[in-house]
């Protein structure tokens, strides 16, 4: 289509003036697109930066670690009900000691107190006193597994896992909250939910989600043996089944993953008494199991995106379609006059279209703004991870961009096809 | 080669199951330099005549020629382009754009010829200036009288050099006083040379003119000159 370059800078000049003249209408009209647009480029932040975080923790996980576990994402990915799920039989520290002897494995944590029915206490010293936080009975391994650093003095020993000493390693918080004066926290006192502990060692940072925080750092670690006579395991009551948090972590040796995770099917299947046509009643989850997972979950949410934000388009595209159709109306005698003064349909046409567009545009631009701060906003107050691509500041503008052509199409081919005799002597 | 060629122009129109001929077989050659009114009663076929004469539209049967072009066959594009570079429109309710100033409302045609935007404000000033409206460039219409608006109007008329100057009721909208300065600038484009026609129905409008065409029943009934 030729278009002089000159006419067509002409025709956004006439079309800036234009909505700078009808300000109030325009923004009125815009205000679905600024809407599709605010979401797709706020929500895109939000997902993407969550996405790009979630994985580098996954990572962090190490790419051999099998989780053991009564039932996970994967089971209700797989369409299970929950209350047959909380019906199978429960992990115990006595699987984990089972799958301990396996060939393949290199070692294994087992976990207490965490999840569903974890229950939280106070840690106490000196008069200071924390927030309720989770206490966790592990193994020796759970640095390890966790790929936990320590920061200060070390990890309980085995012997100590089996001669359940009243040993503690803490978090980051419990750290902050008790320790804010004293410089060396190793081998002091303190009471985990009144019983004394000695404090032998302090765990840096967690990694958690882009690093923002979810109580990553509420923890202190006791050994799993020390917590069941302490705490014993917490369980939960829920239609009939009855829940205890026993999460087992293996690491296989190198290169015997494959290996460890059909013996440890095995050896679980024996343990829960499976007859060969029975499905596993518990699941294996490894990382790139639940990278699938979290895909297939981002996935879902971007395509709720891409629906929520169409509709809101549609909306502001058939906002625009109506003004654009009320402008032609109102301006046909201009149109006439622009058409005596030498407009050819095409100019006309163009004329409309840009300024269709002009006004979706500037939507869109109000969209990119509006989303890109809401990203900000949400991580400036919580620390939550965004992402802020240059494709979708584009694919912001060039969707807003669209819609206008696209539903400004119509009145614009009117407005060329009107004759230009009867566009001039329209009142 | 005269300027403009009218031979055997006919005009119907289809409304409903009638046909109305609103035009029929008008012969008429006008001079470069030429003042020429066109007058008539309605009905008689003036408006389809001037629409035809300005390219707004396409006769039915019968040839058209203006400076060189023949116009009766043309396509919309065509017609377009030679209402921007052959003609200038002045109307009787002065069409000008409210938003704009008068200066952009007589850039608007060069705008349509791709002349840049440095060129088309000296030539529009130049055409304001002509219509003695220098003071006014950056006032919009509607801070303007109606005889200044129309003056605007000629100056949007001239700015792209046209061979003619299509006026339709120039007066009408205006008061005796407006009236009488517009007929006299009129007078001055044509001493200047420029090659006009007003349709009119008031006689003391069309004897500013050099010869004037009578239009009845679609046809030429008379060209009345008033040479000397």
């Amino acid at each position: 289509m030729k278009l002089r370059a000159a006419l067509l800078r002409e025709i956004g000049v006439m079309a800036f003036e234009t909505l700078r003249a009808n300000k109030m209408r325009s923004a009125l009209t815009i205000v679905g697109v600024v809407i599709g647009i605010t979401a797709i480029v706020g929500m895109t932040s939000l997902v993407r930066g969550f996405d790009r975080s979630f994985r580098e923790m996954l990572e962090g996980l190490g790419p051999d670690t099998i989780f053991v576990a009564k039932f996970s994402g994967i089971s209700f990915m797989s369409g299970n009900d929950f209350i047959d799920l909380i019906r199978r039989p429960n992990l115990t520290p006595d699987d984990a000691r089972a799958l301990e002897r396996l060939e393949s494995v290199r070692f294994i944590d087992t976990m207490l107190g965490s999840g569903l029915s974890n229950s939280r206490e106070r840690i106490s010293y000196r008069g200071e006193e924390t927030k309720r936080i989770q206490i966790l009975g592990a193994t020796e391994y759970f640095a390890q597994v966790g790929f936990i650093p320590l920061e200060a003095g070390r990890f309980f020993t085995a012997g100590e896992l089996q001669h359940r000493r009243a040993v503690v390693v803490l978090g980051q918080t419990p750290l902050e909250s008790l320790f804010r004066f004293t410089a060396d926290p190793i081998g002091k006192k303190v009471r985990v939910a009144g019983e004394q502990y000695t404090v032998i060692g302090v765990m840096g940072p967690r990694p958690s989600p882009g690093g923002f925080n979810v109580g990553q750092d509420d923890l202190a670690v006791i050994p799993y043996t020390r917590y069941q006579s302490q705490f014993g395991v917490a369980s939960l009551n829920w239609s009939g089944g009855q829940h205890r948090d026993v999460t087992i972590t293996v690491v296989p040796r190198d290169g015997q993953r494959a290996v460890a995770l059909r013996e440890i099917e095995e050896v679980m299947r024996i343990r829960h008494g499976l007859r060969l046509d029975e499905p596993n009643d518990f699941d294996l989850v490894t990382q790139d199991a639940m990278a699938r997972i979290w895909q297939q979950t981002t996935q879902a949410v971007f395509l709720a995106l891409v629906v929520i934000s169409s509709i809101a388009l549609l909306v502001g595209g058939i906002g625009v379609m109506a003004i654009m159709t009320m402008s032609v109306t109102e301006r046909t005698s201009e149109i006439g006059l622009r058409k005596a003064l030498g407009a050819k349909p095409r100019e006309i046409l163009w004329q409309f279209l840009v300024e269709a567009s002009v006004l979706t545009l500037a939507g869109g631009v109000l969209g990119v703004l509006l989303g890109s701060g809401t990203g900000l906003l949400v991580h400036f107050i919580s620390g939550f991870p965004i992402s802020l691509p240059w494709w979708s500041f584009a694919l912001g503008l060039g969707f807003s961009a669209t819609v206008g052509l696209v539903f400004g199409m119509v009145p614009a081919i009117r407005a060329s096809r009107l004759d230009p005799i009867e566009a001039l002597h329209h009142e | 080669m005269s300027l403009i060629e009218v031979e055997a122009l006919s005009k119907s129109y289809q409304m409903g199951s009638v046909e109305i001929h609103a035009l029929q077989g008008v012969n008429l050659t006008v001079e470069r330099g030429e003042y020429i009114a066109i007058m008539g009663p309605s009905g008689s076929g003036k408006s389809t005549f001037l629409n035809l004469l300005g390219c707004l539209d396409t006769p039915t049967t019968g040839r058209y020629v203006l400076n060189d072009h023949d116009v009766s066959s043309m396509a919309e594009d065509e017609l377009a382009q030679v209402r921007n570079e052959e003609i200038g429109f002045v109307f009787q309710t002065f069409n000008l754009l409210a938003r704009a100033t008068a200066l952009q409302n007589v850039e608007l045609p060069l705008v349509y010829a791709g002349v840049t935007a440095h060129e088309r404000q000296a030539r529009a000033r130049e055409a304001l200036e002509k219509v003695d409206l220098l003071d006014r460039v950056m006032h919009r219409p509607n801070e303007l009288s109606g005889g200044q608006r129309q003056r605007v109007a000629i100056a949007r008329a001239l700015v792209n050099d046209p061979s003619i100057i299509l006026a339709d009721e120039p007066t009408g909208n205006l008061d005796s006083v407006a009236g009488a300065d517009l007929l006299e600038l009129l007078d001055g484009l044509h001493a200047k040379g420029h090659t006009l026609f007003v349709v009119t129905h008031e006689r003391d409008v069309a004897e500013h003119a050099r010869s004037i065409v009578h239009l009845r029943d679609g046809q030429i009934e008379s060209i009345e000159s008033r040479e000397g």
